[in-house]
């Protein structure tokens, strides 16, 4: 079978692109193992991650312009992109695997290959989080809930609750005013108790709240904001500790301790626990 | 107001538990400015003005404490522990002095 000529010239071009592009490949994996082979790295980086992708770009686009006339869209620099991600990151050192520069070349290597598909899938997911952030999903998906159990209720003839339970919470609720003496046990920063009897030891608790700082720091306003905001969570945190003794029948913490932790690197998480002993105290007018 | 951090008092008899006082007070970041502007006041890796600070906050912390278990009827705080944590990073470096204990009223 003969080809016509405006084929044979398209078959050409697209030897001579994937010429260029194999000469850019090899020309990017020299380098990349070449940077490997002596050590290039700063601050445990190794520069083969950045050099070879131009190389295998700059030797693609220059044969590209010599033999064609025009780019080939550096086509080699993405394939490299992939090889260095997925052997430096993924092979080579499996604890890097998965962070935001793995995930942002791989995310920009899929933008070249699918751009019509990804900015649906970015429009969608900056939708979400905003979605997310305003409440309205959790609106729509409260409205969904009260639908179904409407519905649920209406085949099986059972009354289902509309609203959902309350799980434990451990974030820090501003509007919580907490007297922690009064809340139904009897709290001690002491390991016993004076000429007074304990009737059975329930264990170690926990009551636990997690507080991130709204308040700028460096003035005296928010300083003060700041103390009254640790009070609060520190009354939190308490109170959480006797919700869960209080379940299981303890009129009593003993040993009370508190702990104040900064979670994250830069210091705006803090978590604040409140631990010590449940116990059943034999009721006295020493306390109650 | 008897101040202690054993858990009974020796000779003593406790004769109503009032449950747990705290005070909280803070170091904020200006402690710093103020540290560094006062270099002389560096002596063999110690500072003054700081151990004045710290001073400071522990003493508004025990006070707040003492005042809660005044208002409870208490004469006495057992078990006090005191402690200070560095609420760094974006909070500036501030330093919450916590103390709390047990009142008690005792004879």
């Amino acid at each position: 079978m003969r080809l016509n000529a405006e084929t044979q010239e398209k078959l050409d071009d697209i030897g001579e692109a994937a010429f260029c592009i194999t000469l850019g490949t090899i020309a990017g994996l020299l380098t990349y193992e070449f940077c490997l082979m002596i050590n290039l790295a700063i601050l445990g980086w190794n520069l083969g991650l950045a050099f070879s992708p131009l190389a295998a770009g700059y030797v693609e686009t220059y044969f590209a312009n010599k033999y064609m006339g025009e780019t080939t869209g550096a086509v080699s620099a993405f394939i490299l992109f992939a090889v260095t991600v997925v052997y430096g990151f993924i092979i080579a050192n499996p604890t890097l695997g998965f962070n935001v520069i793995t995930v942002g070349a791989l995310f920009v290597i899929l933008q070249a290959a699918i751009p019509t598909l990804i900015n649906y899938f970015v429009i969608i997911v900056v939708l979400a989080v905003i979605s997310y952030m305003s409440g309205i999903f959790k609106k729509i998906m409260g409205f969904l809930y009260k639908c179904w159990m409407k519905l649920k209720s209406k085949i099986t003839g059972v009354n289902y609750p509309l609203i959902r339970p309350i799980e434990e919470n451990n974030n820090y609720d501003e509007s919580l005013e907490i007297d922690i003496n009064d809340l139904g046990v009897l709290l001690l920063s002491t390991t016993h108790l004076w000429d007074q009897e304990i009737i059975k030891y329930n264990g170690v608790y926990e009551g636990k709240v997690i507080y991130k700082s709204k308040h700028p720091m460096g003035f005296e306003q928010n300083e003060k904001l700041l103390l009254e905001d640790m009070k609060k969570v520190k009354n939190q945190a308490i109170s959480n500790l006797c919700n869960s003794a209080r379940d299981d029948g303890c009129n009593g913490i003993l040993d009370l301790t508190l702990e104040y932790d900064i979670l994250d690197g830069s210091g705006t998480v803090c978590h604040v626990t409140a631990h010590g002993t449940g116990v059943i105290l034999k009721k006295s007018d020493t306390w109650n | 107001m008897l101040l202690s951090s054993t858990n009974t008092l020796e000779n003593k008899d406790i004769v109503k538990y009032h449950g747990l006082v705290t005070g909280e007070s803070l170091i904020g970041a200006n402690v710093y400015k103020d540290l560094f502007s006062g270099v002389r006041d560096v002596v063999g890796g110690r500072t003054s003005k700081y151990e004045e600070e710290v001073q400071k906050a522990r003493e508004l912390a025990l006070n707040s404490m003492k005042e809660k278990a005044t208002e409870k009827g208490a004469n006495g705080i057992i078990g006090l522990k005191i402690s200070y944590n560095n609420l760094g990073g974006t909070m500036g470096n501030t330093i919450l002095v916590t103390a709390y204990g047990t009142a008690i009223s005792y004879k």
